[in-house]
């Protein structure tokens, strides 16, 4: 019996991360992962925050300081490291030198992003590097670039046989993305129970906001929603069902249509309610199927040309 | 007795450490063609599925690795947090527009001044002079061209928390001429309709004015 269980493991584990995927699957995810990283980097200074007085480094634990190698004082420094990681990060995007770039942009941007929190912690889930450096390692190890890349001929994405290559590294960085929704979810329940997904709980964060900057809210919709009895119910019902069920985006092409919509949304609600803006829900598109996107617009380019007149 | 803090830093480096390593080992062998290649990937894909689990099953930061803390705080009614407002040469109270403390996040500030409130509360008077001289030339700053540091347009990602501006080039205030920072505790219920912030009960908790 616990054979027969363990080989159907096997098997649905083999599915899962070894089933043929497409070339350009996976080069959409490196161009993904590569200019969303170069957007938040160019929006934000964060070697500035190396220049910040050395008063308020009192609670950045020296061992942790090693260990991202992140030092007071040292601003000119950071922005050297900022320019060497968009310089790496464009030959990702580009698929260019891919897999060392990657590696480098990888381990500048572990070193950069605990910058943004050392205030007050070493882990800066939330300030859109998280995925990034995840990723980035990944694609060091994949054939990310074998279409869509610069600097060579373009090879038809369905030119080329879907593989098991094209397959893991993209399953890897969806269940990345996955796990964001996930602990969130354990999270909730691990520190604070089933109370958490209560309507008294949804409606407290839906207006933690307008208590905190009164008369600046970007729209009314947490105290609507804190308003309604109905609302919030089903907004704890709604948090539950999708921070838990999200997961199954990994296995089911059904869960993808449904719950990536909805994470859209999701986050849309909490821009627009708590006034949080998640930098990471543009992730959610490691989640589309390019390579059916681009064999669509192909098809499509290809029947204007045979349609016009010679 | 061993810092365990500081072993549990060095732990999650050699976390890390160990996820390059498995990285570069599998994408080396895609360059020489080994056999080992599917083995290779089957033992990277395999650590970061138990690493990351772990992690968030233990609700323990291990970054990159992480549990995703985020949104998980849980509120009773009654909520107590800070504000800062800025004071002008006449003594007089303005609210503080928090983009002028870029690049510093006020989620960030507000976390460290809570903390530095029960710690260290030394270590702002430490800070406020500086904190107070970057309000004052955002403040100019906005008044001669137009836009707070850090500001690279709408197409730059947000912050965190997304502030509409409380300061505008032509607002009533005029040309602003800071000179002192004070933090207040103010006190609300989430369950009742919000006040304005001049009806919520405060205590002020820092105060710096320069000399």
């Amino acid at each position: 019996m616990s054979a027969r269980w363990l080989g159907r493991l096997r098997h649905e584990w083999e599915r899962l991360w070894y089933t043929p995927g497409d070339a350009a699957n996976l080069a959409a995810a490196r161009i993904i992962i590569a200019a969303h990283a170069m957007w938040v980097v160019w929006s934000w200074d964060i070697a500035a925050l190396s220049g910040i007085p050395e008063g308020f480094w009192w609670q950045a634990r020296l061992s942790a300081q090693w260990r991202f190698l992140s030092f007071p004082g040292r601003p000119g420094v950071e922005q050297s490291i900022e320019a060497l990681a968009l310089v790496a990060l464009l030959a990702v995007l580009l698929g260019i030198w891919t897999r060392v770039a990657a590696l480098a942009a990888a381990v500048m941007l572990y070193h950069l992003a605990p910058l943004q929190t050392f205030l007050v912690e070493t882990d800066p889930h939330a300030r859109g590097f998280t995925i990034a450096v995840l990723s980035l390692v990944v694609l060091s190890a994949a054939k990310c670039a074998d279409v869509w890349r610069a600097g060579t001929r373009t090879v038809g994405a369905s030119a080329i046989a879907p593989h098991w290559e094209y397959t893991w590294p993209l399953r890897l960085m969806q269940l990345f993305v996955a796990q964001i929704y996930l602990f969130g979810f354990w999270g909730k329940l691990y520190h604070h129970g089933l109370g958490w997904f209560s309507p008294e709980q949804i409606g407290r964060q839906a207006v933690l906001f307008s208590h905190i900057v009164p008369g600046h809210q970007l729209s009314n919709l947490g105290s609507v929603i804190a308003g309604s009895a109905i609302l919030t119910t089903l907004g704890a019902g709604a948090v539950f069902l999708f921070e838990l069920g999200f997961v199954t985006t990994l296995f089911s092409k059904m869960a993808r249509r449904i719950l990536v919509p909805a994470a859209v949304g999701f986050h849309l609600a909490i821009l627009l309610s708590m006034q949080i803006f998640f930098v990471s829900m543009f992730h959610l598109l490691l989640f589309v199927n390019w390579s059916w996107i681009a064999g669509r617009l192909g098809g499509l380019r290809l029947a204007a040309r045979r349609a016009t007149p010679a | 007795m061993p810092n365990l803090t500081a072993i549990a830093d060095m732990a999650r480096l050699v976390v890390f450490l160990a996820f390059v390593i498995l990285a570069v080992r599998a994408g080396g062998m895609l360059v020489r063609s080994s056999g080992g290649r599917r083995r290779a990937v089957g033992l990277l894909v395999a650590f970061s599925v138990v690493v990351s689990m772990t992690v968030g099953a233990m609700q323990h930061e291990m970054w990159p690795f992480t549990h995703w803390p985020m949104d998980n705080e849980y509120f009773v009614a009654e909520y107590s947090g800070l504000r800062p407002v800025i004071v002008d040469e006449k003594g007089i109270e303005h609210d503080l527009d928090l983009r002028a403390l870029y690049p510093i996040d006020w989620m960030d500030l507000h976390t460290w001044l809570e903390r530095t409130r029960r710690r260290n509360p030394e270590a702002f008077a430490r800070v406020a002079p500086w904190l107070l001289d970057k309000i004052a030339r955002s403040r100019r700053g906005l008044e001669a061209g137009g836009r707070l540091p850090g500001d690279r347009g709408p197409f730059a990602a947000r912050p965190r928390l997304v502030l509409p501006p409380a300061w505008a080039v032509d607002d009533s205030l005029g040309p602003l001429d800071v000179k002192g920072l004070r933090i207040y505790e103010f006190h609300a219920n989430l369950d009742e309709p919000p006040r304005a912030a001049t009806d919520q009960p405060r205590t002020l908790i820092f105060e710096y004015i320069e000399p």
